[in-house]
């Protein structure tokens, strides 16, 4: 029985952190520049990683995909980032933000680890100002803050609807001075294939320069994965069209256990799908559900006219209005967690009383807060928001109610790591959205950035030092080792293999069938039955890729359609391992619902006897393989476990 | 729902950095309206895989946000997430 040993610190939950640090194995500023880092991706976790690794004297290089490190998918994050300074003066403290993410995760998180999220997160919010980050400021100067899901307290500081962008911006300026410090080589336009292991410790990659399809072997003492979430399993999603699992599929692969792959959030605030040629969704940030009111019609024959287009949002009258959430959920009303507000919409739309055409939409509704606060303040707060909803709808939601429904966005399970942010590979470390630690089955709004932020600027700095103090006087590895070249002929030939296949799908016509599948049968509200049919659908899908798949063009040079092929397979992987987790787990937790598990009133019913663990699978040498589970027990000494209750 | 629009797009193709490249004309025929600008070269380059072609290669990403232009500006860098019915 494999023994799963998170290294959480002894004492008191509050004190684990201090504990940790202060008994830790340090590198000494000489030997830290004999050291080379390996940090695959430049998001807020990647980037910031680089950049701290990089100050501190290692030797970073860093890879990214796309152009330019800054256009890593964090970009696009709008609402905010909590942190625990209590600005407001109403209640909150690192305790309660450790509590509140631990409850909003449905008690499934690795409680030290979240405290040491919320402990660090007034550090990140100095550190971003003295970027000179331009937070969101009162009238005096002072940081602005406001509410997100699942918090009875207003901690969120924010940049306009921006904040990943300008947070991203913050890590991506840090990182430039660090390139050009030279302490960071930035490799961009190269994607990680495979990682390289080295008498059991990851010791490089392989990566394929994606303008010259060549593949490059890169050597260093320590591998850092910073990649981002799967949701693009699911074809459609909020993430950007190029965001991947493949390098945290290459880890798993190797033997990095895959946590939680189940619990995958659905936001319950993207603008919904118009067709079947839909490529992307595009999220409407949480944060305009602070003054934003979501309600369907109470009559169905007004839901029909909606879906007929006979009726428009703002003609119907207020007393024929559901306001189902605030209904629902008294004491959080339209600011319940993405779980709960996402399954909220389903049951309406499922009930007939969808807001349009297709049936699938439910309004978020401004009139209420244009009356109370008139209309230069609601523009003030939401105004880009508002305008890029009119640019794709044609809408303007300062006239008729948005419509809106739910999507896949966040991923919360990940590579698993232990509390120094190892993976279950000695010198492989993941950060950000691609580990699985601190959220749980769902992550509150606002708190992925957290999470980044946290792991690169103020967690990986510490914990990397631990592992690479008995490293220094390892010397730098050949990349003509044969773990390098047996790593790279084998990526070679899969290349061969996927460019020979010569059938006649495109990746993107297999991706969507992927896409349908998973959202159909993994999706919102997952059964045995179902899932069971949508693992089966999912290894059709991949005989299919397998045996009649057409990639265009040459494997020399650039080639899209091959890069898309790569991950796709991978997609394919990840959506049977969402699959089997989901099957495991009899219970409804968070981002993973099973109807059979649910209660009278429809919410989630957890099963705290017999699934209070991190479950955590274990690739058996083969794509054809299953799975196998490993259990990491959660232990709880500071929450005391509970039903989640939001009505009161 | 929006009418379907055709009409003929003209896009600089070049094989790499020191190929000559050339102007390629496609013509985009009953495309629905409220498809996004990156949305339509999606379905192009479906077009031409079926074809056995090369897809169009083309960067996109969120880049800095800034307010709405009302012009069509399309460079490498900057695609923006536009409908298309203007």
């Amino acid at each position: 029985m494999t023994n799963i040993d998170s290294k959480i610190p002894e004492g008191p939950v509050a004190e684990k952190w201090t504990n940790y640090k202060a008994h830790q194995k340090l590198v000494n500023p000489a030997n830290k520049r004999r050291l080379d880092i390996i940090v695959v991706g430049t998001g807020l976790a990647g980037a910031s990683a680089a950049a701290s690794l990089g100050e501190m004297g290692f030797r970073v290089l860093n890879f990214c995909i796309q152009d330019s490190p800054r256009r890593a998918h964090s970009i696009a994050a709008q609402g905010g980032i909590n942190a625990a300074k209590n600005y407001q003066n109403d209640g909150d403290s690192v305790y309660r933000l450790f509590y509140d993410t631990v409850k909003g995760g449905d008690y499934r998180a690795r409680e030290a680890n979240v405290y040491r999220l919320a402990e660090v997160s007034n550090s990140i919010i100095d550190q971003c100002v003295a970027q000179g980050v331009p937070f969101a400021r009162e009238y005096g100067g002072t940081l602005d803050n406001r509410s997100f899901g699942g918090a009875q307290v207003s901690r969120t500081f924010y940049a306009k609807g921006q904040t990943g962008q300008q947070l991203l911006l913050g890590a991506y300026s840090a990182l430039s001075r660090q390139v050009n410090a030279g302490t960071v080589k930035l490799y961009t336009r190269y994607e990680m294939e495979d990682v390289v292991i080295i008498d059991g410790r990851a010791r490089g990659i392989i990566a394929k320069d994606l303008v010259t399809g060549k593949l490059e072997r890169f050597a260093a003492h320590a591998v850092v994965i910073a990649t981002g979430g799967y949701g693009n399993a699911y074809f459609l999603s909020t993430n950007a069209m190029a965001c991947n699992c493949s390098a945290a599929m290459a880890c798993y692969r190797k033997g990095a256990w895959f946590a939680n792959p189940a619990y995958v959030q659905i936001h319950p605030t993207c603008i919904p799908v118009h067709g079947d040629k839909q490529s992307k969704l595009t999220l409407m940030s949480e944060s305009l559900r602070n003054d934003g009111r979501i309600w369907v019609p109470k009559k169905l024959e007004d839901a029909k006219k909606l879906q007929a287009g006979q009726l428009q949002g703002k003609d119907i009258p207020e007393e024929d209005r559901d306001y189902y959430l605030e209904r629902r959920y008294p004491a959080f009303g339209n600011l319940v967690p993405r779980d709960v507000a996402s399954r909220a919409a389903k049951e309406r739309c499922d009930k007939g009383f969808g807001v349009n055409n297709t049936g699938l939409a439910v309004f978020l509704d401004f009139s209420e807060a244009i009356n109370r606060l008139g209309k230069d303040v609601v523009a003030q707060r939401y105004g880009n928001l508002f305008d890029m909803y009119e640019e794709i709808t044609d809408v303007s939601p300062y006239v008729n109610p948005m419509m809106i429904y739910p999507a896949i966005h966040y991923t919360m399970g990940g590579i698993w790591v232990d509390y120094e942010l190892m993976t279950s590979i000695n010198g492989l470390f993941a950060i950000g959205e691609c580990n699985f630690s601190d959220h749980g089955a769902n992550r509150l709004g606002a708190s992925a950035l957290m999470q980044g932020l946290a792991d690169g600027y103020f967690v990986l700095p510490y914990t990397i030092q631990n592992y690479l103090a008995d490293q220094i006087t390892v010397p730098r590895f050949s990349t003509d080792l044969p773990e390098f070249v047996e790593a790279e002929n084998a990526i070679q030939s899969k290349i061969d293999k996927l460019m020979n296949i010569k059938g006649k799908e495109s990746v993107d016509s297999i991706h969507k069938k992927l896409g349908h599948v998973m959202w159909e049968y993994v999706g919102m509200g997952r059964t045995e039955t179902g899932l069971k049919e949508g693992l089966a659908k999912m290894k059709e899908i991949r005989k299919e890729f397998e045996t009649n798949l057409f990639i265009p063009g040459d494997k020399e040079g650039m080639n899209v359609e091959l890069d898309k092929a790569i991950r796709l397979y991978d997609f394919i992987i990840m959506g049977e391992l969402i699959a089997y987790d989901a099957l495991n787990r009899n219970e409804s937790c968070g981002g993973h619902f099973r109807e059979e598990y649910q209660t009278e009133e429809g919410e989630a019913k957890r099963d705290d006897e017999n699934f209070f663990y991190v479950a955590c699978w274990e690739y058996q040498g083969s794509d054809e393989k299953a799975p196998v589970l490993l259990k990491e027990p959660l232990v709880y000494e500071a929450i005391k476990v509970q039903t989640r209750n939001y009505k009161s | 729902m929006d009418k379907n629009i055709s009409f003929t797009l003209k896009v600089w193709r070049q094989k790499g950095p020191k190929a000559k490249g050339a102007f390629e004309t496609y013509q985009m025929k009953d495309i629905p309206g409220d498809t996004s600008f990156l949305e339509m070269l999606d379905i192009l380059n479906e077009q031409l895989i079926s074809e056995g072609k090369e897809p169009v290669v083309f960067d996109h990403g969120r880049t800095e946000y800034m307010q709405a232009q009302p012009i069509l500006m399309i460079s490498i860098n900057s695609i923006r997430y536009r409908r298309l019915n203007w």
